[in-house]
């Protein structure tokens, strides 16, 4: 009840949020004073510092008349009412600030104003000229509003028609402004363009303010709303994934509620930290913001960029900025409405014929333990054969005989897969924006509903989203603007099953054989089945009866809620201070209920599943709440003068952050009813009641210093001295600097003479420091956890007691990982800006990682204290290639675009304590992500081979020299390579200088991360196609990834792939890519394919059609939208990757997110959409 | 146009060759066999009625099969866990002959004749060939 009053109140306050900010837009009392000026020229300086617009005939007589006013704050009618007195004009004031002036004794409507302009088009010609008065070709020549335009031809000329007196004429053309004429009468108008200037100036936002790109002396890179905005995405966080190719974004499964890690140039640390992630300035997560709200994204790479948020940096930052409305622009209202359907990027086509469902098992099983997995017999199996291509089930063969004893025997054809997932799940997208502004006023509002159904089919599981976001700035006079921002999220996701959705996809398809049904004939549920192994193997561990049960549930809830006020005054003209507080609140809400189970082994007799071998089964109801506060503030100032070339920025601030966490969980059992859900109705065992709280205040001083030369040299210093209360007090402080330098070469008199078609050039290095907080709490602290239950040990016989323990010991003088960046950049651009060119090397040091020190004796008694004892060194590089170009195709001009961006990286420990350089642990020169395998020579030929084959590689062969009919080396079975020449397969003393015959076989984390864009538009169509993928990433699968290993892990295995036994070796099929039948050969880690080894090592690159979108404008009622336009979009449409080779049926995302590759799949999604602006 | 003409007429001869240019081309013949044939045959069969089905092998599948096996069934012993299939294997006159079958059920009753082949490589056939007999009370 008293959640359901906190969701209530914070509806209310978005709703008010957004009723209020439209009501603040009409508040806009205006301040104007002049003297003598003409009525033409007065009603114009009063359109520049208002909402009012002047309508009139240009015949009009008066309009000459000089006129003086001087008000202040005054409404707009009591300004007119002056402005008009002393004139012989009339107005009237209609909607939207439109003001329609007459003579009183005639007088005029808007509409008869518009009614007298001319109805008459003709034709306008013209040439095209640049600076230099060269003729521009190709440049596109549109009359504005409306599709109509032509290219100019060799000459620069043009030629028009269907153009009205009034009407405005645009010339654009790639690296020039775009110009426009009004046109008066037919004719011809001679159109002079000049270069570009507004690409040298891009502003791209930076910490605590804005610089413009072509000063940049950082390595910063930037994601445009174009890119986002509109991709069938559920949030931000996949809207932005391979847009760079310096952030790697990955997602822990295809779920529609999932996480996801990220990190920008690889990790900075052996302990993780991710970047630091601001939307608006706050803290926040990208899975909780609208994409389609995002004006840009800016990625700070290097220390010299992110040095000035010090501490939290040292993983680099993203500066997310949200859209806002324009100063003095008319209310746009943008509807965006898309729906469509989502199903997996991976193939499902597994077996789902009984008979070969228990043949392959029985056959794995029996040659592994010397019994099959089922008792069925020659008679059994005929049953089967007879029902095969049976897929669904006849009255004349049934799927399940009752036996004398009222058992059930099976012989189905049933398909799990998609008994227990759903290929097509729909989903649905609403976003809608109002956004404006008058001169002292602007606002931007939206809000999106997004709803997707998740691949469960049985109580399928369920996701949505609401968003809110509205932004209002005032300028409340000349010297004080004030911001409000306030986003609100919401996000529901129901589950059914046990609380961890992942386990579905591991547990359902264990013992789900396709010879056994979901449901007896009389309806109730498989769960044990006495024909296989001893039948004790309940049926997908359970969760088949748990699901067609369906009483089960798992809700969870997320909201957060953020306000930001800022205010900014301007000092002096080239002074402003700013400071800003924003305050986030977020709760997190889980509730679980588990109910007991019923299903049937015996006609006609119901059992309950025991909660003693199945927990999913026991009564119980559990819940978790967790309330988060984060309170923000900054205050900072900025003194830009400029004398003369020499162009000064200084700024210096404060910034502070509180943060609370206060989490409860409770559990517990047996409930009165199984159809509500409260502890009040629970009469059971407590096995859980944790509190959990934490709380944590930073506070860092900042500051930075830019002077350029011209625009030629570039300098810039900043600073930060941080704070952090998860350190001791005597270790809490650090100073973090950096410095940086850039030289526009292309601006100096050298490069005159390539300027025309090599435009510009900028050479960047840098170099800062970081530290890097990112560490738990209270580590610098011994901790004492009183929740110790369950001793075994009691008093009273009944009541077991508690006890509580102290945690490890830790080093006194833990402080911050510091994090040291050098980087070097090369910015060119050519032909006008068209051709651009960003490319950067860097190194990346990082000391004082925390880690266990150096060993002590074990008289210690306790683990080693952690302490700040490793390094780690990065090097890497990025380049970045865009190409802008427009071409006239069928007379009409095409714009196109095509970027491409690489980046890879190498990390290696330069120092850590492991003199022996054991590969249990780091070692020095270490490269992270190794990983050490043997050498695979191929698979015996023959069981003559086998025996003739000399070494002696039981280490490996653990199970197979011992166990089963089978034992010892046959034909089919893998050679491993005696590298060190010792005949004994070993991994020696398992350090890096002596590894036995293992070697550095692949590496798991990704390399050359590459993307590239296509971009297209002509006639109204628009095209774009994103690609994106990674060059190499190796994956060894698990022991448990069934899927990829199906039978040779466990052979019980439901989804084995339709092709298998294509891939199972046999004498008929010597090059075959697995080796011979045997089960559990995956499972162990001595079995012989438990040890990683170079020939079943994946690698997980891929190529991916991220997105692909055709969007048509339809050139229809153009007086009612001004634009209406209708799409197609699909994201991760395709993927071609070396893993499909022999693993269709696990995405390589998935695979590198989870060893076992058992995991909520990767969705590929076809959308179609309509925006309506207007 | 005559030469349009030629070169069309040739694509689409390319394509008809290329089509039936299959992997079947190597696949491994399953045997034929005759229909199912009854001793005694009778339109009408009474509840209680005793027959033996027969079966002849008209071709032998090539040489490279693994394994056959064959066997007798009929229709109402699918929901009987009593009744078992009939395995038989063909005698020297490539005749298949079926143990003998007690009709116990009347109505349009199916004796059906299964067959498992297993050529190399995983490549297993199945063989049904049924026949529906009339059974009164």
């Amino acid at each position: 009840m008293y959640y359901n009053k906190i969701r209530h109140q914070w509806r209310r306050a978005a709703f008010l949020a957004l009723m209020l900010i439209p009501a603040l837009a009409a508040w806009a009392n205006v301040s104007v004073s002049f003297s003598g000026l003409p009525l033409r020229k007065a009603m114009r300086e009063i359109e520049k510092v208002s909402d009012l617009h002047f309508f009139y005939k240009t015949t009009l007589e008066g309009l000459d008349t000089k006129v003086s006013l001087s008000v202040k704050d005054v409404t707009a009618k009591e300004l007119l009412d002056k402005l008009f007195a002393s004139v012989p004009l009339g107005y009237s004031l209609e909607a939207n600030g439109v003001v329609v002036v007459y003579n009183e004794k005639e007088p005029v409507t808007l509409s008869e104003l518009n009614a007298t302009a001319s109805s008459d088009s003709f034709t306008v010609t013209g040439v095209v000229t640049d600076e230099a008065d060269e003729p521009v070709i190709g440049a596109t020549v549109r009359q504005r509003g409306s599709r109509n335009a032509v290219a100019t031809d060799h000459d620069g000329r043009y030629s028009l028609s269907g153009i009205r007196r009034g009407d405005v004429v645009e010339v654009s053309y790639i690296g020039y402004e775009p110009q426009s004429v009004r046109i008066a009468s037919a004719g011809v108008y001679d159109i002079r363009i000049s270069e570009n200037i507004s690409s040298l100036n891009e502003v791209v936002v930076v910490g605590y303010g804005s610089q413009k790109k072509v000063n940049l002396t950082g390595a910063v890179s930037v994601i445009k709303a174009d890119d986002i905005t509109g991709r069938p995405t559920s949030n931000a966080a996949s809207a932005i994934q391979g847009a760079d190719p310096s952030l790697n974004l990955t997602f822990s499964s295809g779920g529609p509620n999932s996480g996801y890690s990220v990190d920008i140039r690889g990790v900075a640390s052996i302990n993780g930290g991710s970047p630091l992630v601001l939307v608006d300035g706050v803290q926040m997560d990208l899975s909780r913001v609208n994409s389609n709200d995002i004006e840009s994204v800016s990625i700070l790479k290097d220390a010299s960029a992110a040095a000035i948020y010090g501490a939290k940096a040292s993983s680099g930052v993203v500066l997310v900025t949200t859209k806002s409305g324009s100063e003095d622009a008319a209310p746009k209202v943008s509807f965006d409405l898309k729906a469509g359907w989502k199903t997996q990027t991976a193939d499902n086509d597994y077996i789902t014929s009984g008979y070969w469902s228990v043949f392959i098992n029985d056959w794995f099983m029996n040659e592994h333990s010397g019994f099959p997995f089922t008792t069925y017999d020659e008679y059994d199996y005929a049953e089967l054969w007879m029902r095969l291509g049976q897929d669904v089930e006849s009255p004349e063969r049934p799927w399940a005989v009752v036996q004398p004893d009222k058992s059930y025997k099976y012989y189905a054809n049933f398909d799990w897969y998609n008994h227990y997932f759903k290929k097509n799940r729909p989903m649905q997208d609403y976003n809608v924006s109002v956004t404006g502004g008058s001169k002292r006023v602007n606002y931007y509002v939206s809000g999106r509903i997004y709803k997707e159904d998740g691949m469960i089919r049985q109580n399928n599981d369920k996701f949505e989203s609401f968003s809110t976001r509205a932004k209002l700035n005032v300028k409340i006079t000349d010297w004080l603007k004030y911001g409000v921002n306030m986003s609100f999220f919401n996000s529901n996701y129901h589950y059914p099953g046990g609380n961890d959705i992942q386990y579905l996809f591991k547990g359902s398809c264990l013992h789900s054989l396709p010879y056994i049904p979901s449901t007896n004939p009389d309806g109730t549920s498989v769960y044990y089945n006495q024909y296989n192994y001893n039948g004790s193997l309940a049926v997908g561990n359970g969760l088949n009866a748990v699901l067609n049960y369906g009483k089960h549930f798992n809700k969870e809830r997320n909201r957060e809620f953020v306000v930001k006020n800022d205010i900014e005054i301007r000092l002096m003209k080239d002074w402003t201070v700013n400071a800003d507080y924003s305050y986030l609140y977020r709760n997190y809400e889980f509730d679980s209920r588990r109910v007991p189970v019923p299903y049937s082994q015996y006609e006609g007799v119901i059992s309950w599943m025991d909660p003693a071998q199945q927990s999913i089964a026991r009564d119980q109801y559990a819940r978790r709440v967790t309330g988060r506060t984060t309170q923000i503030y900054n205050v900072f100032t900025t003194y830009s003068p400029s004398f003369g070339p020499h162009n000064l920025k200084i700024m210096l601030g404060l910034n502070g952050e509180i943060y609370h966490n206060n989490s409860l969980k409770a559990e517990r059992y047996d409930l009165l009813s199984t159809e509500l859900s409260s502890f009040n109705l629970a009469t059971g065992e407590i096995p859980s009641l944790v509190e959990d709280l934490a709380s944590s205040v930073t506070r860092g001083y900042f500051g930075r210093i830019n002077y350029d030369y011209a625009g030629k040299y570039l300098f810039e210093v900043s600073g930060r001295y941080d704070g952090s209360s998860r350190f001791a007090s005597s270790h809490r402080w650090g100073f973090f600097p950096s410095a940086s330098a850039g030289w526009r070469l292309g601006q100096e008199k050298f490069w005159e003479p390539v300027r025309k078609w090599w435009t510009d050039a900028k050479i960047r290095l840098s170099v800062g420091t970081l530290g890097n907080q990112q560490v738990g709490y209270y580590d610098y602290i011994q901790i004492i956890d009183t929740s110790m239950k369950n001793t075994g040990v009691t008093l009273d016989g009944s009541t077991q007691l508690s006890y509580a323990t102290e945690s490890a010991p830790v080093a006194g003088d833990l402080t911050w990982e510091k994090v040291t960046t050098y980087d070097v950049g090369l910015d060119l651009s050519f032909f006008n800006n068209r051709l651009r060119f960003t490319g950067d090397m860097y190194i990346r040091d990082t000391k004082d990682m925390l880690t266990n020190g150096a060993s002590l004796p074990a008289v210690y008694g306790a683990s080693v204290p952690k302490a700040n004892c490793a390094d780690l060194r990065t090097r890497g590089w990025e380049i970045a290639l865009m190409w802008d170009d427009s071409v006239d195709l069928l007379d009409s001009p095409m714009k196109y675009s095509v970027s491409v961006g690489v980046g890879d990286y190498v990390s290696r420990i330069t120092k850590f304590d492991n003199p022996t350089k054991l590969l249990t642990d780091y070692y020095e020169g270490m490269t992270l992500g190794e990983l050490w395998g043997y050498h695979i020579d191929g698979l015996f030929a023959s069981d003559e081979d086998a025996a003739a084959y000399t070494v002696d590689q039981s280490s490996v062969n653990s199970d197979i020299m011992v166990v089963g009919p089978s034992k010892g080396l046959h034909g089919g079975d893998l050679i491993y390579s005696d590298l060190d020449g010792d005949e004994v397969i070993s991994i020696g003393e398992n350090t890096a200088d002596n590894p036995g015959d293992r070697r550095v076989i692949g590496n798991k984390l990704p390399r050359y991360n590459y993307n590239f864009r296509l971009g297209l538009e002509w006639k109204g169509i628009d095209i774009s196609a994103f690609f994106q993928g990674i060059g190499r990433r190796n994956w060894y699968p698990s022991t448990e990834a069934t899927t990829f290993w199906g039978p040779y892990s466990r052979p019980y295995q439901a989804f084995i792939a339709g092709d298998f036994l294509e891939n199972v070796w046999t004498e008929d099929n010597p090059d075959a890519y697995f080796p011979r039948w045997r089960g559990y050969e995956a499972l162990g880690a001595t079995n012989q394919l438990g040890p990683a080894n170079d020939r079943y090592m994946q690698n997980l690159a891929y190529l991916r059609l991220k997105n692909l979108t055709v969007g048509y404008t339809i050139p229809v009622l153009r007086n009612v939208f001004s634009q209406l336009r209708v799409y197609f979009s699909g994201e991760n449409l395709f993927y071609w990757s070396p893993f499909k080779k022999y693993c269709r049926t696990i995405d390589p995302e998935t695979a590198a997110t989870i060893t076992t590759g058992n995991n909520y799949g990767f969705a590929k999604s076809f959308t179609f959409g309509v925006n309506v602006v207007f | 146009m005559f030469k349009t003409k030629c070169i069309f007429i040739s694509l689409i001869m390319c394509c008809v060759a290329f089509a039936s240019c299959s992997d079947d081309d190597n696949r491994s013949v399953e045997p034929t066999f005759s229909g199912i044939t009854i001793t005694p045959e009778k339109d009408v069969y009474r509840v209680g009625d005793v027959i033996t089905c027969h079966i002849t092998c008209l071709s032998q599948p090539s040489p490279d099969i693994k394994e056959q096996s064959y066997w007798w069934y009929a229709s109402w012993w699918f929901p009987d866990p009593e009744m078992k299939a009939d395995f038989q294997d063909f005698d020297e006159s490539g005749v298949n002959t079926s143990a003998e079958i007690t009709l116990t059920e009347a109505g349009e009753m199916k004796i059906y004749f299964f067959g498992k082949l297993d050529f190399p490589n995983f490549d297993w056939r199945k063989v049904e060939i049924a026949r529906t007999v009339t059974v009164a009370e």
